[in-house]
């Protein structure tokens, strides 16, 4: 199979009719590889994720916040396994990861429902003014997957408005030790919000002298720690 | 234009690091068997997957000794370091560390991209390259001295991004004496000049054509964010974009060019590093064709319709933010 993409002019105007309501069949491309894309893979992954959403947000007696944990603890997995098993040309090509974000529209949008802000646009890989390099909700479960499953603790229930924002779209999540010791202590902590935005600000403040990727965790506990006493 | 000139310093918490500038500077780095001059290149998105780096380590040790004099270290206290960076999936890999104090046999290395999958090839968000001198283990903390293991007392950093958008649309600041070079009245705008090379072998988007412009118009158009700023930076990749497809265009057109022979080396993927080729390869993408044959005809046949296809896929604001931090 070859690697079916969406261009940005596709996945923008997708992502538009979404916030107005309307419908938008976008025009899917593709591009060869040497490494053919396995097409039963690829539809499995959307299948089952598909499955997923229906079977962690239906009934009335969870919270939205319950059933997001539980459809991100699911999807992280399943994910992570999906993207072990790609071709390296469709792990980095952006338009693939447009296309996934378009056949699993209905996942973003139920976690994040459309709305008029720039950002938005960005869960579906939407090139972003503020930011060099597009991501989206797919690859931001992935390395979140990727950063928990080298942890006993750092647990996936954290939601992932903590890893987007002080994780995933800054440096630290470049360190998979130092975001490991940050999403414990804030679990161990059971820190709030402005907490854990001050931390990761004198994390951030700490990575422009000190190269965390050549630390080891002792060292990240540590820093981490003091971030949090001063 | 004023006189007046900004200039970004980093002011570090720490005496007299500064001793310590310059000393990586020996450290030299090829891609592709070329060297790599700036701190940021741009490389052919098709490329990264078969990327090679040869790295030469060249350090002075005794100027270290020196510079690590002055903050009172020694050299079995910091290590060098070579950190890769993949952005895309925010991925690192300690490549090589070792101490300063010890003797480094291995003044070189080669990386090919299959040595780092998840880092090198990545077309996508490109990759970094850190090289750094850093202290090695933890210190007394004193207040203004490095005691943090993994503190950077220097560091060198390498961005490698893909070259989508800068091969086709790539303006160049004209100031006054450019102007006068190229024997145009101050008031010029905006000009095309057209290179020696021609668009059959030129591997570079510059030897065919020079899109000048104003340099304080490349200005106004970085930090105007009206909808006329927008206008105005579509004419100019429109005459780039449109004047390029158009020699291409010609070129199919001749007899001298055999089409069939191109499209196999297509179909067959075969290494081509010229412009000629990157921009086919584009129009083929941004067309969403699965036949060859079908790209080139629409480039021989309706070359201004693919033009404007692939100027909506520019990316006008960062082409030109490039062009304003670009040497000629």
């Amino acid at each position: 199979m070859k690697i079916p993409i969406l261009l940005q002019t596709e996945i923008n105007q997708f992502v538009e009719a979404l916030r107005a309501g309307q419908n938008y069949e976008p025009k899917v491309a593709s591009i060869s590889d040497e490494a053919a894309l396995d097409e039963v893979l690829v539809e499995k992954f959307v299948s089952d994720a598909l499955s997923i959403l229906k079977s962690c947000t239906g009934g009335i007696t969870k919270t939205k916040e319950k059933k997001t944990e539980n459809l991100e603890l699911q999807l992280t997995d399943l994910a992570l396994d999906f993207f072990e098993k790609l071709p390296h040309a469709a792990k980095f090509e952006p338009g693939f990861w447009s296309y996934l974000s378009f056949r699993l529209a209905t996942i973003i949008v139920w976690r994040y429902p459309p709305n008029e802000k720039e950002g938005w646009g960005r869960n579906f890989l939407v090139k972003h003014a503020a930011s060099e390099f597009p991501d989206g909700f797919l690859p931001r479960i992935i390395l979140r997957g990727q950063i928990a499953s080298g942890s006993n603790e750092a647990e996936a229930f954290i939601q992932q408005d903590f890893w987007r924002s002080h994780i995933l779209r800054v440096k630290t999540g470049y360190s998979q030790t130092m975001s490991q010791s940050f999403a414990e202590k804030v679990i161990r902590n059971r820190s709030l919000v402005e907490e854990q935005r001050q931390v990761a600000k004198k994390i951030r403040s700490l990575r422009s002298n000190i190269i965390f990727e050549l630390l080891d965790k002792t060292d990240c506990d540590s820093l981490v720690d003091s971030s949090y006493n001063t | 234009m004023n006189n007046l000139r900004i200039e970004q310093r980093k002011v570090r918490p720490f005496l007299n690091v500064e001793a310590f500038e310059g000393l990586l500077n020996g450290i030299k780095v090829a891609m592709n068997g070329k060297y790599l001059r700036g701190e940021k290149e741009y490389l052919d998105p098709a490329a990264f997957a078969d990327v090679v780096l040869d790295i030469d380590f060249v350090l002075n040790p005794a100027d270290i000794a020196i510079a690590a004099k002055e903050i009172q270290l020694s050299l079995d206290q910091m290590s060098l370091s070579l950190i890769a960076y993949g952005n895309t999936f925010k991925q690192s890999a300690v490549i090589r560390s070792w101490k300063l104090s010890e003797a480094n046999n291995e003044n070189t290395l080669t990386l090919h991209a299959s040595d780092l999958p998840a880092i090198l090839p990545d077309k996508f968000g490109g990759f970094n390259l850190v090289f750094a001198i850093t202290l090695s283990k933890n210190l007394e903390p004193k207040p203004l001295k490095v005691y943090q293991s993994g503190t950077w007392l220097v560091k060198r950093e390498y961005q490698i991004r893909p070259d989508q958008d800068v091969s086709f649309f790539s303006p160049m600041p004209m100031d006054l004496m450019k102007k006068r070079d190229l024997g145009l009245p101050a008031k010029s705008l905006m000009y095309l000049e057209y290179g020696d090379e021609e668009i059959q072998f030129a591997s570079a988007v510059e030897d065919v054509i020079k899109v000048w412009v104003d340099e304080d118009v490349l200005t106004n158009l970085q930090n105007n964010k009206s909808p006329a700023a927008d206008v105005a930076a579509m004419m100019l990749a429109r005459a780039a974009v449109g004047s390029l497809v158009e020699q291409i265009s010609q070129l199919f057109q001749s007899k001298e060019f055999d089409l069939d022979l191109y499209e196999d080396a297509l179909r067959a993927d075969a290494a081509d590093d010229r412009v000629l080729t990157k921009f086919v390869r584009r129009a083929h993408k941004v067309l969403g064709s699965d036949d060859w044959q079908q790209t080139l005809q629409a480039i021989k046949e309706n070359s201004q319709k693919v033009a404007s296809q692939i100027e909506a896929q520019v990316d006008l604001r960062d082409a030109i933010k490039k062009a304003l931090n670009k040497d000629d």
